[in-house]
């Protein structure tokens, strides 16, 4: 086909610095039309970025393609010289990342990190001219106030602020390509939409081509005009978009779509009214302590929370980053100590208890962490790790080995695990071991601060089916807190809803999903990627 | 049997990461090198280090005296293979009373909030003290004698140690499984042993390396200045000291100590390297872990 | 702004508080009675105790210390025993050699390091790299001591080229004045280099793994606008702040490096009065040393807000 942008043939990379040549990928094939956007989906591992640095010329040291071809525009990219594929980068392809923090240099200001691809790609712009582009980029990105957001500083924009500057960046040579490695996974739901419906904007009114490298189906169902599915190194599906998502060829495919949260609203079901835990009007304020601070105090945190937890219920915590979910997860699991309010387990208030008194109190409520890498002691074996919770409340050191051979049956794993240490494990069944180490107390309460996010989706399905089957047969509380609102609508009997360190809604999770009462609700379900497609997929 | 079975592995496990970290290899045959002659320096072909001959000053090397003889006639090989008693002595003690002192102080100023502002504006003080010349002023004040430049040069040293052992504390500190044993109610202590001590030993180890070189540096410096080791004692240094006014004729005076003291030092920091890259994932980053 | 100086010059005074304890302390607190040190070996009880209330000695410590604090405050860093001079003057008739080495090792080191290490870390794992690298290590593992009498062996003794040792004061000449500082700067400059080095070309490789040096590339700009602005200038605030640092390391080895090239200097009367057992001017030295220490690491600390504006006042 000639009007491809695009054309990825075979393509095998390989580390070369390994004399056993290990392959990376191999056998990748895809094309990108012009004002078309061709979606890689994958899970982590799958290839998926490799793919796209093959392309951009820009694979780590050690990494090379080692066969296939990568025709830009009809021009062969393996084999080009340095200076030709920087010649290349900026006019006729160009990246958005990520994480536009760190992609962004934090010491320059965003308008001279426009202004020197034109400083160094046209030579004879003068420096007015320059001026006058960068500010009319900003403009095109949909950047508010263009004229002074050019002379800030990367961290003094917000995360959608700072995507819309690096797409300023990748289209300010009008390249034919646009590659975007995964640009909404570090963003809140309701900025990833503004920043997906830009890009398909962009493709419309510019006719650019788009490469998108992503993990989330729901994004696909949003964006792509064509998908392309990795896993392990390779190629296993491609096709038009609707037809992929609607009849996969593969198994693989299948899974993965199943996998995307939010398919199905739980079943109703009834909780007795059992009342675990009461929270009321908890707040906490950050103070800046200090002989010589006359800084102002900064707003609160968290502000006049209160909520039920009832035996067996699963109540979800959702919102954007900000929103003060963790602070009220850290507060209520007294991690942090809550400025005003109370926190009542029983007939007892915990909330500004002293250490020494609340330490017998800990063992009622337990918490599993986001980073399973990093919420593991790195040095103690993991059957020291699940008997202390008993030991220190005075289960003896037979009774507690018993016992942490039970929790690991329980979370699924085998007795093998006990001798071993935490980096032997992949993140799935370190987040079990996780849970089941919060067990060993046996806790009414488990909090579960954003558990899945760290995970591959079909890990997370496998470890949200764990969570569901913990609580019907211990018949354990669960506070699920996460910024996934799908995940949140798959697993809770009921949902908070905040923002800005306040609760603006909550109620059961069919009721809030079909008939939100706030503006903002609205807004965030609206802003979940893939919930038409979803839904439609409920309804067939 | 088991034993049988586990030692060519063990061996071929030491060899393979011999292979992979050559300055670990390095520093251990020169560390071990310097510890055989301290320790054997009676058998090398040394007489008493001390011994005076007026008749024999200044004499080039010669098969009886291997490098020549000093300004007393006194033989400069006995000299220096006694001379590394000194050294030796001197890194490790520094080494190891810094790193006791240092750790128990930096784990009280990470773990308990009230003493940290206190401890580390000493400490800050006390680094402000160019470390040359706060040992120059103890040894000055409480004289030469091989315990006063050991106490000297530690004392600077252990603010390093604190500043390191509290940041890594304080890095430790809010890692997710030390909440997650906070949350399980573990005990303080116990906190700070299971938990924290772990965990933070390797880089301070690693520091330790560091600061028993920069001590054998410091004792060769006060002494070659006159005023370190007593200088009837045969140290490096002094050895050098008493060769600077023969350095035209004699150069070996000089230049033979000097290359030991670099030696020993350089050793000491590629261990010192080697440990690190070895115990401290963070700097050892593979290639082509990007995805 | 104002306001961040003011409260980055309050946070000097805990440490100067502390440097004066420690050096008040040691000399009141030593084995010996300062007053007898004070008043010479052939003192008889009389004369001592009269030197004892001379010096306030018969005051409570916080008293002779507060006392003492006001001196110095007043520039007075009280008088030398065996010359009788006031300490400031001594120090001043010393600090043209030390100035001069020290100010021509900072400069020449930052000159050779910087770039150096900035190579290396871009050319990890070849032999520019492995030169740089090992080039450092070894750099700071030689004594002064060695370096310098070795570069005396070669260039003074051997090809004649410098002069073997001594001053000259630029009043005197310029270049005997730079001939006679080359070989002492050289020595004091191998361990600053190695140390220079070695930090830039960590946090240099650090930085070149950085998200936005990809970017960088993405964007198809030349490697040395993406090697000296982008990581470059990312790394300013650890190698400025290892030369803050290093200032200690130098000013030890200024001790040693003149006396290796019997330089005039502030090192040898630290020595001198070492050796002479002559306390208020080694006092006074240890003071003037730290309280340099303390306001290059505070200008070092000012000077982050100018390469990284996430420091903000």
């Amino acid at each position: 086909m000639t009007d491809n942008i695009l054309a990825i043939e075979n393509l095998a990379v390989a580390v070369i610095a390994s004399p056993y040549g290990t392959t990376v990928i191999k056998d990748v094939s895809l094309s990108v039309g012009r004002q078309e956007i061709v979606c890689v989906v994958g899970e982590s591992g799958s290839g998926k970025s490799v793919t796209s640095f093959s392309v951009m010329g820009i694979l780590s040291p050690g990494l090379a393609p080692v066969a296939g071809s990568i025709k830009l525009l009809g021009e062969e990219l393996i084999g080009a010289s340095a200076a030709r594929m920087r010649e290349l980068r900026g006019p006729r392809m160009a990246m958005i990342f990520q994480e536009p923090m760190t992609a962004l240099n934090p010491v320059m200001t965003v308008g001279d990190q426009i202004a020197e691809i034109f400083r160094y790609h046209k030579p004879g712009m003068s420096a007015s001219d320059i001026q006058d582009r960068v500010r009319s980029l900003a403009e095109d990105v949909r950047l508010p106030d263009p004229v002074n957001i050019i002379r800030r500083y990367p961290h003094q924009l917000s995360g959608g602020q700072r995507q819309r500057i690096m797409i300023a960046m990748a289209l300010a040579l009008e390249p034919a390509l646009l590659i975007a490695d995964e640009p909404t996974t570090a963003l809140d739901v309701t900025t990833q939409k503004q920043i997906l419906d830009l890009i398909r904007d962009l493709v419309a009114r510019r006719g650019i081509g788009v490469l998108f490298i992503t993990h989330d189906f729901g994004v696909v169902a949003e964006i792509a005009d064509r998908v392309v599915v990795m896993r392990a190194g390779s190629v296993v599906e491609s096709g038009p978009a609707q037809q992929v998502l609607a009849h996969p060829q593969q198994a693989y495919t299948r899974s993965l779509i199943d996998a995307v949260p939010g398919s199905k609203l739980p079943e109703a079901r009834k909780i007795a009214d059992n009342v675990l835990l009461r929270v009321e009007n908890l707040s906490k304020t950050y103070g800046s302590r200090g002989l010589f601070s006359s800084r102002p105090t900064a707003a609160p945190a968290l502000q006049d929370a209160s909520l039920n937890l009832r035996r067996g219920e699963i109540l979800g915590i959702v919102g954007e980053s900000g929103s003060g979910k963790s602070t009220l997860a850290r507060c209520i699991s007294r991690l942090q100590m809550p400025s005003s309010g109370d926190i009542w387990l029983g007939d007892t208030n915990i909330a500004r208890m002293h250490e020494r008194k609340l330490r017998r109190h800990r063992k009622s409520i337990q918490v599993v962490f986001q980073d399973p890498n990093r919420s593991l002691n790195p040095r103690l074996r993991i059957g020291d790790a699940l008997v202390e919770g008993a030991r220190n409340f005075g289960i003896g050191t037979r009774e507690a080995s018993d016992k942490s051979r039970q929790l690991l049956a329980l979370v699924g794993m085998d007795d093998s695990a006990l001798t071993r240490f935490p980096h032997q494990f992949s993140g799935g069944q370190r987040q079990r071991i996780c849970i089941a180490r919060a067990l060993a107390s046996e806790p009414d309460i488990l909090v579960a601060d954003e558990a899945v996010s760290a995970l591959d989706v079909s890990v997370q399905a496998q470890v949200i089916e764990l969570l569901e089957d913990l609580r019907s047969r211990l018949g354990l509380a669960i506070l699920f807190i996460t910024h996934d609102l799908r995940v949140a609508g798959q697993l809770c009997d009921r949902l908070v809803v905040m923002q800005s360190g306040r609760i603006v809604e909550q109620g059961a999770t069919g009721d809030l999903f079909n008939h939100p009462r706030e503006p903002y609700t609205r807004d965030l379900l609206a802003a979940a990627p893939g919930r038409v497609f979803l839904a439609r997929a409920k309804t067939a | 049997m088991s034993v049988a079975t586990a030692n060519p592995a063990f061996f071929r496990n030491t060899i393979g990461l011999m292979r992979r970290h050559p300055g670990l290899l390095f520093g251990l045959v020169v560390i071990s090198a310097m510890i055989i002659l301290a320790v054997a320096a009676p058998w090398l072909h040394t007489v008493d280090p001390t011994h005076i001959r007026p008749r024999m000053r200044l004499k080039p090397p010669s098969s009886e005296f291997w490098f020549g003889t000093d300004s007393s006639g006194r033989d400069l090989w006995s000299r220096i293979a006694y001379g590394s008693r000194i050294s030796l002595i001197v890194g490790a003690a520094v080494a190891s009373i810094s790193l006791v002192i240092g750790l128990m102080i930096g784990m009280i100023a990470g773990v308990i909030r009230k003493l940290d502002g206190i401890i580390m504006r000493v400490m800050d003080g006390v680094m402000a003290i160019p470390a040359i010349l706060l040992a120059i002023m103890v040894v000055s004040l409480f004289g030469a004698a091989l315990e006063t430049v050991i106490i000297a040069i530690t004392l600077p040293e252990i603010p390093r140690v604190v500043r390191l052992t509290r940041s890594v504390v304080l890095t430790v500190r809010g890692e997710a499984y030390v909440e997650a044993a906070i949350s399980m109610g573990t005990p303080t202590p116990i906190l700070m042993i299971r938990h924290i001590l772990p965990n933070i030993l390797a880089p301070v180890i690693v520091q330790a390396t560091f600061t028993a070189s920069a001590a054998i540096l410091i004792e060769a410096s006060l002494s070659f200045l006159g005023i370190g080791t007593p200088s009837e004692i045969p140290s490096w240094g002094n050895i050098m000291a008493d060769g600077r006014n023969y350095f035209q004729m004699a150069p070996q005076l000089i230049i033979a100590p000097g290359l030991l003291v670099a030696l020993t030092v350089l050793a000491v920091n590629i261990l010192g390297d080697s440990l690190r890259d070895l115990l401290d994932p963070r700097f050892a980053r593979s290639v082509g872990d990007t995805r | 702004m104002a306001y961040f100086l003011l409260r980055r010059l309050m946070s000097v005074i805990p440490v100067l508080v502390v440097v004066s304890i420690i050096v008040f302390l040691a000399l009141r607190l030593g084995p010996g009675d300062p007053a007898a040190i004070l008043a010479g070996d052939s003192a008889t009880p009389d004369m001592i105790a009269a030197m004892r209330a001379h010096l306030g000695l018969d005051q409570s410590l916080p008293q002779q210390f507060i006392h003492w604090v006001i001196q110095i405050a007043h520039g007075d860093l009280g008088r030398s025993i065996t010359s009788n001079q006031p300490v400031t003057m001594l120090v001043a008739s010393r600090l043209e050699p030390t100035l001069a080495l020290a100010s021509a090792t900072i400069i020449f080191s930052i000159l050779i390091a910087t770039p150096l290490g900035v190579l290396a870390a871009w050319r990890r794992g070849t032999w520019v790299d492995n030169l740089a690298s090992g080039g450092a290590v070894i750099g700071f593992a030689l004594p002064a001591f060695v370096t310098g009498y070795l570069l005396v062996y070669v260039f003074a003794l051997k090809l004649q080229w410098l002069p073997v040792q001594g001053f000259i004061p630029l009043s005197e000449g310029f270049w005997p004045f730079i001939r006679h500082l080359i070989l002492p700067t050289l020595t004091l400059s191998t361990i600053y280099i190695a140390l220079i080095t070695r930090v830039t070309r960590a946090s240099m490789l650090e930085i070149l793994g950085e998200d936005f040096v990809r970017t960088a590339r993405a964007k198809g700009l030349p490697e040395r606008v993406v090697l000296f602005r982008h990581a470059l200038g990312n790394s300013a605030i650890p190698i400025l702040s290892v030369i803050g640092i290093g200032i200690a390391l130098l000013l030890g080895g200024v001790v040693v490096t003149e006396s290796v090239f019997s330089l005039p200097g502030l090192g040898r009367l630290t020595v001198e009065a070492v050796v002479a057992r002559d306390y208020p001017v080694v006092q006074g030295i240890i003071i003037l040393f730290s309280g340099v220490y303390v306001l290059i690491n505070l200008a070092v600390d000012v000077s982050y807000a100018i390469f990284d504006p996430r420091i903000s006042y």
